[in-house]
């Protein structure tokens, strides 16, 4: 029996995939066979220009006329050559390790699932891809390239992390935009808690270089509704801040804010023309890969 | 009367407070949850639960009785009969004692006590004979029993604690047999620290019922000892050294010490918290030193002789290879041989492994190949007896990695691995390419899952794919055991492999002499060569790791020598240090056996060395500071008892909580409070 593509692009189908590389294959290929579409792999189908051939270039691109006609070897070089940077930064702090009963992963769990897809997709398309993995401090960045043994690194980076300590947001952001090279894409996956004021000004500075921006919120159903209804000591993981409170008494009170805080969020980002998707950990996987894919069609 | 081997256990029953406390208290536990959006909660009201219930306190009751009936079942009670208090011990006419040597003894000012015990035994029975047994993994010493003790105790005095783990069962048998037959009352004292690993009751030889037994402990309470438990060097970044330790805390509180590394005339220190009854790591990265041999070291404790931990922190020995080439029939192996060797006797100094080349003709090959870390047949399987193809095999099943390359004939050699079951590749025919111009077939497809795939890839990849394949075999490798790791630009193998056994066989369908591919004069060869050889050779492997007390005839069969090699003569077993005036390092270091600090109990040691218990008294008797007895021991009963309350308290708990959730739903006064966070 076939898995919908629905089924398959589910957290609660991926999330029992341990290995990172073999679970963003099944949901990517999954889902791009969905799409009745095909990509290109490494070499593009329009040629650019001729160089010198250096050896161990692949010799299915030495263009043997040439050398027919000149006893000289030329390699051909295609347009997708010319690839794009595409850089996926992460929120590690601790806020992002939760996860809630209705969930079937945690927050960090379901935006490394999502990490990995969008990871094999531009390795997939010959786009050089990179990490930033951050909390308070950055806890990994790997560089935008396109080599082999990249896809690995990156994999192996989100296999390796397990969130902790709070959310410098600033001090990421100002370190990574220091990082960005050409033109290319940055997507950034967190759960954007207390980031409302600091984040769109720092993303507007992205986008004026010419970078385009997507912002994937990532909260658990918990955060939507606190669904709690005995006496709870809630205890942030971040700030180790603690309330004692009955959550029946405190609910509407809560999603009001809750609310007004994503209202912020959306419009502030808005103005800043940065893509914003939010999803919760137990949402399907297809939303985050349809916007990559879209803002991907924006840079061509 | 109730008496307990473990008395000072006894002080937890002032832990029984602590229920109480909390039950006066009486603060209800919220559920606690870590939650990322707290910044958006408002602190509530609670329903607060005045009243106190009546199964509260029979739930206080309930848990109080547990923890009391636990302690007391800890403290190891027993009955001791009137009279085994009573009696006094008849005259005895002969007295032995069996004293411990074992590496224990050094420390906590054991050996001292154990002479001091054995000079005030010596006045405490006048008349009698004394005797002598002194034992550490063997007997040691002995002095027949004797009125005068003057031999006795100038053996004593001249007599230290061996460095070796401690086993006492020869020794116990040689007191019994010390102590002879006879009428005559005869006592045999065993003083010990009675370490558990020395002297566990499984095995000990049985003691005659009429010879009567006391055990002398000795080296007091032991709570705290740091041990290092295992060094090893890897090689590091560059030239470095990467040295990795574990200690072990054997006691229950948290320590600091020093660690403190010797090499090559140099010292490195570091400070390291040993959390109590946990291993730590430690690790140390230092610059390529002069010399090899190295020593760890912690500041000493009550124990200092497992403080210390001799290794090696040089290369490790150089692997065997074996390269079998028919010279006499194919002069022209000799470049492939020469190739090989270039490969694999190059010696940098960022190159950890190094490897020694023996070569053999087929017909002069020996029928045991386990000495050898791999073996190269170049062109040579054509010429293999069915001995040596059966000596293949078994090398292969044994784990050993063969690697076959063609000679003039190769269409025969593929059809042999055929017969012999180790290769199931058809021969399509040999391939030749026209060497001039940018011809010749390019390496085009690295396997990435295969072990190669990991170490070429990027520029490491792009060095293999230089090479030209000019004359190679043409082979079809079906589906099945055989995998396929390199490919050429045409899609065709040019390195097939299978497991056998614990073993794999490689096969290239291509020699290593230029006029077949220029494979060997490219950056690639040497690292494809070495990967094949010794890819999952670990970094500190041929290294020889023994514990005191070992015997030459079993490291001899270790390292492969004869009993009579004048090596092993320098080699002292009882002595822990570093050995390497031979070409494989053999570290010796102490049994960390002699480092925990549990000790035997003396009943279990007493019910051992007996077949039978006499009704209402053991036979076997302790002398622990004050004189006592060995009577019934009770703490099953307490155990059980203990059990059961558990039962109570848990059916108490479960019709507690359900009362307490009927008052809060229906009860009309029950009033809220305010929390402060």
């Amino acid at each position: 029996m076939s898995v919908s593509l629905v089924e398959l692009l589910s957290p609660a189908t991926l999330s029992r995939i341990e290995n990172y590389a073999l679970l963003a294959k099944v949901a990517v290929e999954g889902y791009l066979s969905g799409l009745h579409r095909s990509f290109s792999r490494g070499q593009g189908s329009e040629f650019l220009q001729y160089r010198s051939y250096t050896p161990g270039d692949d010799l299915k691109y030495v263009d043997w006329k040439v050398f027919s006609r000149s006893d000289r070897f030329y390699t051909k070089v295609y347009q997708e050559e010319t690839n794009m940077n595409c850089y996926l930064v992460l929120d590690a702090s601790a806020s992002m390790d939760y996860r809630g009963e209705r969930a079937v992963c945690s927050k960090w769990r379901y935006s490394a699932m999502v990490a990995a897809c969008l990871a094999y997709l531009a390795s997939r398309q010959g786009d050089n891809v990179g990490l930033c993995l951050y909390n308070d401090d950055i806890v990994e960045m790997i560089d935008s390239r396109n080599r082999q043994g990249q896809l690995q690194r990156i994999l192996g980076a989100l296999a390796k992390t397990a969130p902790s300590g709070g959310a410098n947001h600033q001090y990421a952001w100002n370190y990574l935009s220091g990082h960005l090279k050409n033109r290319g894409m940055v997507v950034f996956l967190s759960d954007f808690l207390e980031a409302e004021d600091g984040l769109p000004p720092i993303l507007k500075r992205i986008r004026f270089a010419r970078h385009e921006c997507v912002s994937i919120q990532v909260l658990d159903p918990d955060e939507v509704d606190l669904p709690f209804d005995r006496a709870t000591e809630f205890i942030d993981p971040e700030s180790g801040r603690r309330i004692l409170t009955n959550p029946e008494k405190v609910r509407a009170h809560y999603m009001e804010r809750m609310n007004d805080f994503m209202t912020r969020l959306s419009v502030a980002l808005m103005r800043s023309q940065v893509e914003f998707l939010s999803l919760t950990s137990s949402d399907s996987l297809a939303r985050s890969l349809a916007a990559y894919l879209h803002k991907r069609e924006a840079l061509r | 009367m109730l008496a307990f081997q473990y008395s000072w256990v006894l002080w937890g029953l002032l832990g029984l407070a602590v229920p109480v406390l909390l039950h006066l208290i009486q603060r209800e536990i919220y559920h606690p949850l870590r939650f990322p959006s707290v910044r958006f909660i408002l602190k509530g009201k609670l329903p607060f639960q005045r009243r106190k219930l009546p199964s509260d306190l029979l739930l206080l009751a309930l848990r109080l009785l547990l923890l009391a009936a636990l302690i007391f079942a800890l403290a190891r009670p027993e009955w001791l009969p009137r009279e085994a208090i009573a009696a006094e011990p008849a005259s005895e006419d002969r007295v032995v004692f069996l004293v411990d040597l074992s590496a224990s003894m050094s420390g906590w000012g054991a050996w001292d006590e154990a002479r001091q015990r054995v000079w005030s035994l010596l006045e405490e029975r006048p008349g009698a004979e004394f005797g002598l047994v002194l034992s550490s993994d063997r007997v040691v010493d002995t002095v027949a029993p004797s009125a005068d003790s003057s031999a006795l105790t100038a053996t004593l005095e001249a007599s230290e604690p061996e460095m070796v783990a401690g086993d006492h069962r020869e020794g116990l048998r040689a007191a019994v047999n010390l102590l002879g037959d006879g009428a005559q009352r005869r006592t045999l004292y065993v003083i010990s620290d009675l370490q558990a690993t020395a002297w566990e009751p499984g095995g000990l030889p049985e003691v005659p019922r009429a010879i009567d037994i006391e055990w002398v402990r000795v080296g007091g309470e032991r709570e705290e000892n740091v041990a290092i438990m295992r060094v090893r060097a890897y090689p590091g970044s560059g030239d470095n050294r990467h040295v990795q330790a574990e200690l072990f805390n054997f006691g229950r509180s948290d320590v600091t010490r020093t660690a403190t590394l010797t090499l090559g005339g140099r010292t490195w220190e570091q400070e390291v918290t040993l959390p109590g009854g946990r291993s730590t790591e430690l690790s140390f990265d230092i610059d390529a030193a002069d010399g090899s041999r190295a020593r760890l070291s912690l500041d000493d404790d009550a124990f200092a002789a497992d403080n210390h931990y001799h290794f090696w922190a040089g290369r490790p020995p150089s692997l065997r290879v074996l390269a079998i080439a028919p010279l006499s029939d194919e002069p022209a192996k000799a470049e492939d041989l020469f190739f090989l060797r270039s490969a694999l006797e190059t010696r940098g100094e960022i190159q950890w492994l190094s490897f020694d080349v023996e070569t053999l003709e087929p017909g002069d090959l020996a029928d045991d190949w386990s000495t050898y870390q791999a073996v190269f047949a170049l062109g040579a399987g054509v010429y293999f007896s069915d001995a040596e193809w059966q000596t293949l095999r078994r090398y292969l099943e044994q784990g050993g990695t063969a690697i076959l390359t063609p000679g003039e004939t190769p269409g025969r050699l593929t059809g042999l691995l055929r017969e012999h079951a180790l290769l199931e590749a058809e021969f399509l025919g040999a391939a030749r390419a026209d060497r001039r111009g940018p011809t010749g077939l390019a390496l085009d497809w690295i396997d990435p899952e295969s072990p190669l795939g990991g170490v070429f890839s990027d520029e490491a990849a792009r060095s293999l794919q230089m090479a030209r394949f000019y004359r190679y075999l043409r082979l079809a490798v079906p589906d099945g055991p055989a995998e396929v790791w390199l490919r050429s630009s045409a899609d065709e193998p040019l390195l097939v492999t299978r497991t056998l056994g614990r073993g794999r066989l490689v096969f290239l369908p291509f020699s290593f002499a230029t006029e077949w591919s220029d494979l060997s004069l490219t950056a690639g060869f040497l690292p494809l060569i070495r990967e094949l050889v010794a890819g999952d050779i670990s970094a500190d492997h041929g290294i020889v790791r023994e514990e005191t007390g070992f015997s030459r005839a079993g490291l001899a069969a270790r390292i492969g020598m004869s009993e009579s090699h004048p090596f092993l003569d320098t080699v002292q077993p009882r002595v822990p240090g570093l050995y390497s005036d031979w070409d494989r390092p053999v570290e010796v270091n102490l049994s960390r056996r002699e480092s925990v600090l549990e000790t035997a109990g003396v009943i279990e040691l007493g019910r051992a060395v007996r077949s039978r218990v006499e009704e209402g008294v053991l036979a076997a008797s302790t002398v622990n500071g004050a004189d006592e007895r060995s009577g019934r021991p009770l703490w099953h009963y307490f155990a059980l008892a203990a059990g059961l309350f558990f039962l109570l308290e848990t059916l108490a708990a479960a019709f507690a909580d359900r009362s307490r959730r009927r008052l809060t739903a229906s009860q009309p006064g029950a009033t809220y409070r305010e929390v402060e966070p």
